[in-house]
Formats: C-alpha cells, sequence, structure tokens
C-alpha cells in the first residue's frame, strides 16, 4: 500500500482532466477506485485551524485523555479531507467547475490521529432538474479495524 | 437555593425553540486557500479568478468571485453543534445541509443554531436541530438539518 504523502498530492485539478468521466459516463452504483489513507495529528491540527476550530479536543492531548473520548479526536467535517486524499486524481469530483450543493453525514466514531481510513465511493445516481446535471455521491468511510466511521452522500452540480 | 441549581444543561432542560449560536467567520481569500491546503481540494471554483470571470456555469450563471467550499461551510456549521455539545452534553451524529447562495471572499457568515424537535427512542434521547447560515446582508447562504444525541 503506497503511504499517502501530503507534499506529492497533484493539486492542479485541470491536470489529466479529460481521464475524468464526464456525467454521461458516470455508472451510478459502480464503486470507484480508492486507496486507504493514514491520518496524521498534523493533518488534523491543520484542518481544524483552517476552520479557526481550536477545541481542545484536537489540541490538547491531556484534556482529550481525561474526556470522554480518552483521546485527541479529529472535528467531525474531517472526512471532507478523504473524500480527496483517497481517491485518485481521475475521480470525477476534482472536475473543475463542480459546484457542492449539499452533503450529509451521519458519524458513528471519532476518527483518531492514527487511523487509517478507506472510502468506499461512487456515483449513486444522476438526475437532470431545470436544465442542470446532477451527481448523487454515496461515500461510507472505515477505519483500519473495518468499523464504519461514518457514512452519507452529496450531490453536486456537474459541469459537463 | 444554590442545591437546585445546574450547572450543565440536562437533555430535560433544553425544549424546542432553544438557540443556541455557532460561530461568526469573516471569510477571506487566504481562508479558501487554507481550507482548499488543509482539505485537498483544490478546484480551481476557489482560487482562480480567471476561470470563475471566463466560465459560465448552468443556466448561463456566473459567479462574482472566487467561492467558499461547501464543505468548509458545512465544517463551519458542525462547530454549531460541537461548541455547544461537547464536551459533556452530547454528541454530533449528524448534519444534512443546502448550500443556497455562494459564499465570497469578504463575507461575513454568522451560524445559528435551533432545537426543531426532541425524540426518545429504545436506546437513545435526540435533539433534532435547525442550522442557519447567513451573510452580512441577511441573506441565507446555507441551511442545515443537524441531529444530536445526548448522553446527559
Amino acid at each position: 500500500m503506497d503511504e499517502f504523502n501530503t507534499d506529492e498530492f497533484e493539486t492542479d485539478f485541470w491536470k489529466d482532466a479529460e481521464d475524468r468521466s464526464g456525467w454521461d459516463d458516470l455508472e451510478p452504483g459502480k464503486i470507484l477506485e480508492s486507496r486507504p489513507v493514514t491520518i496524521t495529528l498534523e493533518m488534523i491540527q491543520r484542518y481544524a485551524r483552517s476552520i479557526g476550530d481550536l477545541n481542545p479536543l484536537y489540541f490538547d492531548e491531556e484534556y482529550a485523555r481525561k474526556s470522554r473520548y480518552g483521546g485527541l479526536i479529529s472535528p467531525p467535517s474531517i472526512h471532507a479531507l478523504f473524500l480527496f486524499a483517497c481517491t485518485g486524481h481521475d475521480h470525477f469530483m476534482r472536475t473543475p467547475g463542480t459546484v457542492n450543493m449539499g452533503q450529509n453525514w451521519f458519524l458513528q466514531r471519532p476518527i483518531r490521529p492514527g487511523d487509517t481510513i478507506a472510502l468506499e465511493a461512487r456515483c449513486l445516481d444522476k438526475v437532470i432538474r431545470k436544465g442542470n446535471i446532477f451527481a448523487i455521491h454515496d461515500n461510507v468511510f472505515r477505519n483500519q479495524d473495518g468499523d464504519v466511521v461514518c457514512s452519507g452522500r452529496g450531490w453536486t452540480m456537474r459541469p459537463y | 437555593m444554590t442545591d437546585n441549581v445546574k450547572d450543565t444543561l440536562e437533555y430535560a432542560d433544553i425544549a424546542v425553540g432553544f438557540q443556541f449560536p455557532g460561530p461568526t467567520v469573516p471569510v477571506t481569500r487566504e481562508m479558501i486557500a487554507e481550507f482548499a491546503a488543509a482539505s485537498f481540494d483544490h478546484n480551481p471554483l476557489h482560487w482562480d479568478n480567471d476561470f470563475m470571470e471566463k466560465t459560465h456555469f448552468a443556466g448561463g450563471k456566473q459567479f462574482d468571485d472566487v467561492i467558499g467550499h461547501g464543505l468548509m461551510t458545512y465544517s463551519l456549521m458542525t462547530r454549531a453543534m460541537t461548541d455547544w455539545l461537547w464536551p459533556d452534553l452530547g454528541e454530533h451524529r449528524r448534519l444534512e445541509t443546502r448550500f443556497r447562495k455562494p459564499v465570497y471572499p469578504g463575507d461575513e457568515i454568522t451560524i445559528q443554531g435551533e432545537v426543531v424537535d426532541k425524540r426518545e427512542t429504545a436506546k437513545g434521547k435526540w435533539l433534532v436541530c435547525n442550522i442557519t447560515v447567513k451573510n452580512q446582508r441577511g441573506e441565507t447562504v446555507a441551511t442545515g438539518d443537524g441531529l444530536a444525541e445526548v448522553f446527559a
């Protein structure tokens, strides 16, 4: 298994854009390729800081140890990171102009530093409404023990 | 008298209509760029002024500037839940959002939560919440249905 390297993540979403499926080629229900990613404390804390969330459950080891979690955890929105880290550069979510219309996540367990998260991702449905084209994304996140940590759907407007 | 005063909220204390404030956040280009780096979402919607000027989205729609990530707004909405529920009252279990208007650099968004329903199940105590995000013009940019599991 390849180690996820933050520095090597391809940040140019234009590159190889033609390799990604357009709306016509999305196959609802088909599980897409993804790779498990081990999250570091550094990744968690950068994410938390980016939304100005300095909750001690992410930063203060002593405080977190004494809490009902028994240790440091991630913000409950951290799954945003795995949508991109776990998927390949050819995933249709990276298509320039993809607009997020809505999102729902049900959370069962917190993600902790050092957890290895695997994402089962697919397009579940395709919709045309008021002349616009949309995809429904279906995502299940599991930890290294195989337990589901989070599941839910997203809804994006597609540029093509 | 002080014997009867509780210093922490419990399920029984929380009525439908209970309000809980979320953060007020000035959104900047730098914040959006940092969220892109932290979440690995480098879509040009969030950084490429040229792309945004040239692109006609569905129905000929154009955006005035780069836009903040929907998931950045989502993340700020979860803070309304966790800032209130953690560490003792309960757990943030679910959030379903709709992103209704773009969030631009220069906007200041304010998040507000309200308990709209209560429900006890065989094994749990639950609060159904509305989360609303408004910009500085009072426009609703996002709405959400939150679900909290209460332990206290």
